[in-house]
């Protein structure tokens, strides 16, 4: 039987000091630790932005988005930052998302029960909460193109030129929808009801 | 609003850069303009402000674990999509540099000391690493077709080393063994030091050790050598280990081999080298793994139908895997629009899975349909169920469904 010997490579956690362009290339090499230290240091961000866009539980879509992004690591040219790339691809799953679920999310919609994630804080004052209350259904009903861009930039703080492209629009799109998302939005300050 | 003033475009993209000149000058004099810029900039504080989803730091470690276990092996740099050479060397700078640090602090160590194959041998290798500081790390060897010969060091209580076929699971001790398997089934191992335990499905486990040999019969179900097999079917507390032909030396030692079956020394043997210890092992749970990684995989490529089938083979298994199986099951259904069967899987996870964490989550999705098509005291036993589930988000969304259906109950 005629053998080789493999070389024995090391799969470990790398140090957590190592910037997100470096694990991502640590990842393009198989390196899983790599990919749990970007899931670490990113998963909440994707998991707060998929609960604003979609209103409940995204785990699923976190999940599905660190394994694309380990599928793709490959594809990483550095144009954006790691965080803004991950946020990208969750965005291109929550639309999937948004297509493929119809009927679903029609029903539960109809029942008004999308998660407002309100803290149930007494000391917080009635008006700021009806304001949260306010502003978070109106995020929810603004449609999904114009929700995603004022969630990317507004509160994400994602520069513009850097969300055109991570959705993949023009520059002029994004600055179109984040205007009208704004518009929106702004009447609810004065206690417009969404 | 003036003709003169800027439009509500050229207000709101001013938001969060530097001002222009001629805009600062107009807004010194413009209220309007600048009650707009203030209304703008009070919209960006109160939505950055909104109370966010933060995960579960628990599910957080779940899910780490799960990705890292579910991420395939990447396509070799030779084979794979076209890139830049100034990215691929870098990523390649990179990758090294990661190694190199990776390498530097000494406590950390390979249990693997080395792994030969055969020529034309399928294998993965996997490292788990531990959910938790209580996890256990597994390197995990997958063996689809050939032989493995591994020497593994002396394990620490925290590690585990497995070779796993679609059929079986070989756990190591520290020891020098070889493996041998053909169309994802285990054929053979080979023991020369240290103790290894084999676990073929559907099958009593089986511990080698040195000298000890493990033969898959040519009948279907796998055992051992012959007369060994037989005695040990009439006799099933009876042992195990007679003496068959050598096939082949593994590295320097020749020795004759035995076969081995389950337990206990042979009246007819002299007892084993070291007491033969067989902790209460698990059923071999690699099977139910791998349909629940082809769910996932099949689930990431839009093929619901496929992973929920996937799903459903998976969650025979016990203990957590089998009841994240039946859960991504019903999400594979839902998501396939198949209501029906998503709704009957949700019925039944909550009769299996009572005291699971998912079933306050899955509680609330068959109360919400039930509730959608207009049934509403079926609706209130889930959603009461859902309101006294762990996660706080799920009790905060059936207690609002529960406020909408005006439940009585909620109101005393």
């Amino acid at each position: 039987m005629r053998s080789r010997v493999v070389p024995i490579r090391r799969v470990t956690t790398p140090p957590p000091e190592l910037s997100d362009e470096a694990l991502v290339a640590a990842c393009r090499v198989g390196d899983r630790g790599a990919l749990a230290v970007l899931f670490r240091r990113h998963h909440a961000a994707i998991h707060r932005f998929c609960a604003r866009m979609l209103g409940d539980d995204p785990e699923d879509l976190v999940q599905s988005a660190f394994l694309v992004a380990w599928g793709d690591a490959a594809r990483f040219r550095g144009q954006a930052s790691v965080r803004g790339w991950l946020l990208g691809i969750a965005a291109n799953l929550v639309r999937r998302e948004i297509r493929s679920r119809g009927h679903e999310r029609r029903a539960f919609e109809a029942m008004r029960t999308r998660p407002l994630a309100l803290a149930p804080d007494p000391r917080v004052l009635v008006e700021q909460r009806q304001l949260v209350a306010r502003l978070s259904e109106g995020i929810a009903a603004l449609p999904p193109d114009l929700r995603e861009t004022f969630i990317l930039c507004t509160i994400e703080g994602i520069p513009g030129p850097e969300a055109a492209r991570i959705l993949d629009v023009r520059p002029g799109t994004l600055w179109r929808r984040l205007h009208d998302a704004r518009k929106r939005l702004l009447p609810l300050l004065d206690g417009d009801e969404p | 609003m003036s003709p003169s003033c800027p439009s509500f475009e050229e207000l709101s993209r001013s938001m969060g850069s530097p001002r222009s000149r001629r805009l600062s000058a107009h807004l010194a004099g413009c209220s309007s303009c600048r009650r707009t810029c203030a209304a703008l900039a009070g919209l960006e504080d109160a939505a950055r402000r909104l109370p966010a989803a933060e995960p579960d730091p628990n599910h957080s470690r779940r899910m780490e674990e799960t990705i890292v276990a579910l991420a395939p092996p990447q396509a070799s740099s030779g084979r794979g999509r076209r890139v830049p050479t100034f990215l691929a060397t870098g990523a390649a700078i990179a990758a090294g540099f990661a190694l190199v640090v990776a390498l530097l602090p000494a406590e950390e160590r390979v249990p693997l000391r080395s792994l030969e194959v055969s020529e034309g041998a399928k294998y993965e290798r996997i490292t788990r690493h531990p959910a938790g500081d209580g996890g256990a790390t597994l390197e995990l060897v997958r063996l689809e077709r050939g032989t493995v010969t591994l020497q593994v060091e002396h394990l620490d209580p925290k590690e585990r080393f497995v070779v796993a076929t679609s059929d079986a699971e070989v756990e190591v001790r520290g020891t020098l063994f070889e493996v041998d398997a053909d169309g994802g089934l285990l054929r053979r191992v080979s023991v020369s030091e240290g103790k290894v335990e084999v676990r073929v499905k559907g099958e009593a486990p089986v511990l080698l050790l040195p000298g000890d040999q493990w033969v898959r019969s040519d009948a279907s179900a796998p055992a051992v050598v012959d007369s060994v097999a037989l005695a040990a079917a009439e006799d099933p507390p009876v042992v195990a280990a007679a003496v068959v032909e050598e096939p082949r030396a593994i590295g320097a030692r020749k020795t004759r081999r035995r076969a081995a079956v389950p337990v206990a020394p042979s009246p007819l043997e002299p007892p084993a080298p070291e007491p033969v210890d067989v902790p209460a092992v698990p059923a071999p749970k690699f099977p139910a793994e791998e349909a629940f990684a082809s769910g996932w995989a099949a689930l990431r490529d839009g093929a619901a139908r496929d992973a929920a089938a996937s799903f459903a083979a998976a969650s025979e298994a016990e203990g957590e895997l089998g009841q994240d199986a039946a859960y991504w099951e019903i999400v594979a259904l839902a998501r396939a629009g198949e209501s029906a069967d998503a709704e009957s899987r949700m019925t039944l996870f909550l009769e299996r899975h009572r005291s699971s964490l998912r079933a306050g989550e899955v509680a609330l999705m068959l109360g919400l349909r039930v509730a959608a098509r207009g049934d509403r005291s079926g609706a209130l036993a889930h959603l009461r169920k859902a309101a006294t589930a762990a996660d706080p988000r799920v009790r905060a969304t059936a207690g609002e469904a529960l406020d909408r259906l005006d439940d009585p109950d909620r109101l005393r």
